[in-house]
C-alpha cells in the first residue's frame, strides 16, 4: 500500500469534520462563527462608509450580502479536506491540478494584453472611467478566463 | 511515454477508481495517463509501480523516436 499513513482512514462526509476534531456539529459552529464575524466585519466597514441615515440598512444588507462568501470561507479554513468524500489525497499531482496550471498562466497574457489595449484605449480616448469598476471587471474577466480554458482543456483530453 | 497501466490494472481486476484511490489522485488522471496524454510525476510514477508491484520500467517506456 502506499499511503503515507498506515490505519483507518478517517470517515469521510459530503462537507468533511473539522481539523480540531469534533463532528459535523462543531464544524459548522466554527463556519458559522467565522462566517458572522467576517459579515459583520465587512457590514460594519459598508454602514461606517454609508450616510448616517442608512447605516442600519447598509449594516444589514452588507452582512446578508457577504454572510455566503464569508462561510465558505470559514469553511475553507476549518475543513479537514481529507475528511470530504471524493477528495483526492494528492491534488497537486491529479491531471486537474496540471488543467488549473495551464488555465491560470494561459490567462496570464490575456490580462496583459487586455489591461494594455483597455488601458490605450482610455488613454487616446479621454475616457474617465471609476477605478473600482475597472478592476471589478478586469476580476471578473480574469475568473470567467480561467475557467474557460480549464473546462476546453477538460473537454479536450476526457 | 507509454505505459502498461491498462494491462497491468486487469491483471489486479482494479477499476481505474481503485486505482486512483490506491495511489491519491483522481480517476481523471488515470484515464489521462492510460491513454498517454498526461506523463505521471516521478512520485506518481513510483507510487503507480508500488501499487502493482512492479518496478517502474515494467510499467512506463520512453516513445521510440
Amino acid at each position: 500500500m502506499t499511503r503515507p499513513m498506515d490505519g483507518p482512514m478517517p470517515r469521510r462526509t459530503r462537507w468533511g469534520r473539522a481539523r480540531h476534531g469534533g463532528g459535523t456539529a462543531t464544524l459548522w459552529l466554527g463556519v458559522g462563527s467565522i462566517g458572522l464575524a467576517l459579515a459583520a466585519g465587512l457590514g460594519g466597514v459598508l454602514a461606517w462608509t454609508s450616510d448616517p441615515g442608512v447605516r442600519g440598512v447598509a449594516f444589514v444588507v452588507g452582512v446578508v450580502v457577504t454572510l455566503p462568501v464569508a462561510c465558505a470561507i470559514g469553511w475553507v479554513l476549518l475543513v479537514d479536506r481529507g475528511t470530504i468524500s471524493g477528495a483526492v489525497e494528492r491534488p497537486d499531482e491529479s491531471i486537474e491540478g496540471v488543467w488549473y496550471e495551464r488555465a491560470a498562466s494561459g490567462a496570464l497574457p490575456d490580462v496583459f494584453m487586455t489591461a494594455g489595449l483597455g488601458g490605450a484605449a482610455l488613454a487616446i480616448t479621454g475616457w474617465e472611467v471609476p477605478a473600482g469598476a475597472v478592476l471589478i471587471a478586469l476580476a471578473v474577466l480574469i475568473a470567467a478566463d480561467v475557467a474557460v480554458r480549464y473546462l476546453v482543456q477538460r473537454r479536450a483530453e476526457a | 511515454m507509454r505505459n502498461r497501466l491498462p494491462d497491468a490494472r486487469a491483471r489486479q481486476g482494479w477499476s481505474q477508481q481503485r486505482l486512483a484511490d490506491e495511489v491519491g489522485v483522481s480517476r481523471q488522471t488515470i484515464i489521462s495517463v492510460e491513454k498517454g496524454r498526461y506523463d505521471p510525476s516521478l512520485p506518481l510514477a513510483f507510487r503507480l509501480a508500488g501499487a502493482f508491484g512492479c518496478r517502474i520500467e515494467e510499467l512506463f517506456e520512453p516513445d521510440e523516436e
